[in-house]
């Protein structure tokens, strides 16, 4: 079986392996219901992070706690709890972000079995002064509710160590994100796509073997893709690979994405303490804080705050559009796809902004609203409809 | 039997300070007087370093677009928001609001007042964020925002400081930044002053709860309009102490004599959210059938910081009043003001916590029943309602929950309120019509 066999199997059984992860190594399992969560830290507590993911089928059981009025990813997941897909989940925890994702975590914790919870506080104003030192103590706090939950103290070298794994993942996932940037590219966006989320799933060292495989894979025997429309797809959490496969099943590549499920998720790398900080370790150790671990801790409260942002979290300035702007010029996008859950509010704060640039930088853009399942017929149409005009406009 | 009744004579205090608020945002260029855009719960009193100044809420502003504006107004609003892009299911104060901006048409005549000198937002509910982003931009003027902090872990008062810490280092942040923005020397004791104000007005509108836990009710849902907007809005005006102090006065006068707001009393409601103000009429026909509305008893949650703390930490209307706790000086003042917007961000956020507030007030109003609003686009004061609902009925008072929006008339359907109004009051014995 390929990696990306292995990944795609992963993904699909997600549940399955949880378990057997934790039949194979006697430990927890924290899910967490957004990326802003630093999950590096319950890695390194021996827990495992799972992202809680929506079924995406018909459900009716989420609307007794979450009207339906709340996004369609945060019921479907709520739901999911509901129905015990879950019950292997020892534990959740959500970082503060969205009102929506914030109700399922809530009525999780409160109508689905877990022996433990926990909300990171993540700040909202990222560029405030203050927001270090308060993501820092967060950091700390969460650090220190997982020593108390698992019953160990996390080392340092274990905070070291599983910041360098999460490291070499998102480097990997660079590297596989780069062969997209070939015309054609060398893997497609679905498959991109299954890597990430796989990664979102599964122990990360095992991950990292696998993407790594993948790339050896790739290099001897790269998939044949035809050219076709570079396309990026950006909006709300999309973990339908069955869509992804759709759009380019119609005649397009997906080469690039920005959503919390892609490439927001591993873009950028934690930057390690330097050696010079070597000095303040030591002061640190006579008693002065906690020593290198504060370092480490430091560099990860420093890596949230820094990652391409939510549109929940790109509040005052707007770093979110330069950075898509400079994905659509590394990877030579010729069109976008503006995907937003239904009711998504921050989504729907920034896709009219984003789609007006869009047009002012001459890139042809479509919007498609989602929902837990998609009809796939008629999706399968616009899709055609938007192709068709993206031809004609690129020539 | 009729209860002796009279008007409210506070209440036209009430209505005509509201009325001059109104008037001096939207005069505002005309008088210079520093105008400051932002959303209603923002701890504006940071402002009131800086001197006089007028504050246009978004929240009362987008109700305004609908009632003085009228229908016309109203649909212009939110159609051009929704040809500019923006989903008809965002929050309905945000789009009306950036309607008349987008229109530059206010709604009582002449354009949309755009002489404010920043806009600030709180950042407890992401929308509120988001809206004002998109108004600073389109105004061209600085967007300043307040991060809160959430305790829903249940860490203890050491977490408990370092969130209220966070909000009163930015408070000071915030004064700095205005001072640069206006050119203003920001004046602490002028600070201390609007805050110690707020305190106040907060007491005395806890004070104005308790009096209403009578048979008859001196109080209802209409006459608490403008007391409730003016404790939101302007709680740093000494005139807003004044008028809570006044009312407590009246009411305890209506209590000793008996007299009740509604006559016809005869079974007591709460309404729990946002009133539908395009369509206001649904409490006169509750009234019509004899039912009290006691008000929004859930509102409290503006005033529990005022409130000593229940043994479980919690908020209950039977607590004493804080009278003594009014803040004296800067770090006092800073340190209450993000005091209380973490615990009230704690106390609305968690519905078990809201729900034992909420159901202290019902039984202390002597509730039969209280009617829940699942207000479509707002996911702050939609989340958890169906928790809170579930448990406030498992507390033995009967509640019905209706689904609309508070200023989107396109999003409520009357027919269908009506009938649950009706099967409601049924269930509640309530059978006749006048």
């Amino acid at each position: 079986m390929t990696a990306l066999e292995q990944m795609s199997q992963i993904v699909e059984n997600r549940h399955d392996y949880a378990r057997q992860w934790k039949s194979r190594n006697g430990g927890k399992v924290l899910g967490y219901f957004c990326t802003y969560v630093p999950e590096e830290l319950a890695y390194a507590a021996g827990i495992l992070p799972v992202r809680i993911l929506g079924g995406l089928e018909p459900q009716d059981v989420s609307e007794a706690y979450i009207p339906g009025m709340y996004c369609p990813f945060c019921r479907d997941c709520l739901a999911q709890g509901l129905l015990g897909k879950y019950e292997y989940v020892d534990g959740v925890a959500t970082a503060r972000s969205c009102l929506h994702i914030g109700h399922a975590y809530r009525a999780w914790v409160d109508h689905v079995p877990n022996t433990y919870h926990y909300f990171f506080n993540m700040p909202s104003l990222l560029s405030n002064p203050l927001a270090h030192s308060f993501m820092l103590r967060e950091v700390v706090a969460f650090k220190k509710s997982l020593e108390s939950w698992s019953g160990l103290p996390v080392s340092e070298d274990a905070i070291r160590h599983s910041i360098e794994v999460y490291n070499t993942d998102r480097r990997l996932l660079h590297q596989l994100y780069e062969l997209r940037k070939s015309n054609p590219p060398l893997i497609s966006g679905a498959d991109a796509a299954t890597a990430v989320l796989s990664s979102m799933l599964m122990d990360k060292e095992e991950h990292v073997s696998l993407v790594a495989q993948c790339l050896t894979e790739l290099s001897q025997q790269p998939e044949r893709r035809l050219s076709g429309p570079r396309l990026m797809v950006l909006g709300s959490e999309i973990h339908d690979l069955e869509l992804l496969r759709l759009i380019e099943g119609a005649g397009a590549n997906i080469v690039i994405d920005d959503y919390c499920m892609g490439s927001r998720y591993f873009w950028s790398e934690t930057s390690l303490p330097s050696p010079s900080s070597e000095m303040d370790s030591r002061k640190a150790e006579m008693g002065e804080g906690e020593g290198k671990s504060a370092d480490y801790l430091g560099a990860i409260a420093q890596h949230y705050l820094e990652r391409p942002r939510c549109p929940i979290k790109d509040i005052l300035e707007r770093k979110r559009f330069d950075h898509i702007l400079n994905l659509i010029r590394d990877y030579n996008v010729q069109g976008v796809l503006l995907t937003q859950q239904k009711f998504c509010d921050p989504h729907e704060f920034d896709i009219p902004a984003i789609g007006a640039l869009l047009q002012e930088k001459g890139i042809p853009s479509y919007f498609m609203e989602m929902d837990i399942i998609q009809s796939k017929g008629a999706m399968g149409t616009r899709i055609s409809a938007f192709l068709e005009t993206l031809a004609l406009e690129i020539g | 039997m009729n209860y002796p009744t009279e008007p409210l004579e506070t209440y036209r205090w009430g209505k005509e300070f509201r009325s001059r608020l109104f008037k001096e945002a939207s005069q505002s260029a005309e008088s210079d007087k520093l105008l400051v855009i932002g959303n209603m719960n923002f701890p504006k009193e940071i402002v009131t370093g800086l001197g006089d100044f007028s504050y246009l809420a978004g929240e009362s502003y987008a109700v305004s677009v609908i009632r003085e504006g009228g229908a016309e107004l109203a649909q212009a609003a939110a159609e051009e928001t929704e040809r500019r892009g923006f989903a008809r299911d965002l929050c309905a104060y945000v789009r009306y609001s950036w309607g008349s901006m987008f229109l530059d048409r206010n709604p009582w005549g002449g354009a949309f007042p755009s002489n404010a000198k920043f806009v600030m937002s709180f950042m407890n509910c992401e929308t509120r964020g988001k809206w004002f982003q998109v108004m600073a931009r389109h105004l061209g003027i600085p967007h300043l925002s307040l991060d809160c902090g959430f305790d829903e872990s249940g860490q203890g008062p050491e977490y408990q400081q370092h969130c209220v810490d966070y909000i009163s280092q930015q408070l000071e942040g915030l004064a700095e930044q205005m001072e640069k923005i206006t050119g203003t020397r920001y004046d602490w004791d002028a600070f201390v002053e609007g805050v110690a104000n707020r305190y106040l007005a907060r007491c005395y509108l806890v004070e104005a709860f308790k009096l209403n836990g009578v048979i008859p009710a001196p109080m209802e849902q209409k006459l608490w309009l403008p007391f409730l907007m003016i404790n939101e809005w302007v709680p740093y005006k000494a005139e807003t102490v004044a008028i809570m102090k006044a009312l407590c006065d009246e009411l305890k006068s209506r209590v000793a004599r008996g007299i009740a707001a509604d006559p016809q009393e005869r079974i007591r409601i709460t309404h729990e959210g946002m009133s539908p103000y395009h369509s206001l009429f649904m409490f006169t026909y509750l009234r019509q059938r004899g039912v009290a509305m006691l008000g929004w008893a859930g509102n409290i949650h503006h005033a529990i910081s005022s409130v000593e703390p229940d043994e479980n930490g919690g908020f209950s209307i039977e607590s004493p009043i804080l009278w003594d706790k009014v803040p004296r000086n800067k770090a006092e003042a800073l340190q209450h003001l993000a005091y209380h917007e973490f615990i009230e961000d704690k106390e609305h956020i968690n519905p078990k916590q809201r729900a034992h507030s909420l159901t202290s007030v019902l039984r202390h109003w002597k509730a039969d029943g209280a009617i829940f609003v699942m207000d479509r686009g707002c996911a702050y004061y939609s989340t958890g309602v169906l928790d809170v609902k579930r448990t406030v009925q498992a507390a033995g008072i009967p509640t019905m929950i209706y689904e609309g929006n508070r200023v989107d008339a396109r999003e409520w359907s009357w027919p269908h309120v009506q009938d649950a109004l009706d099967t409601f009051l049924e269930a509640l014995g309530v059978t006749s019509r006048s």
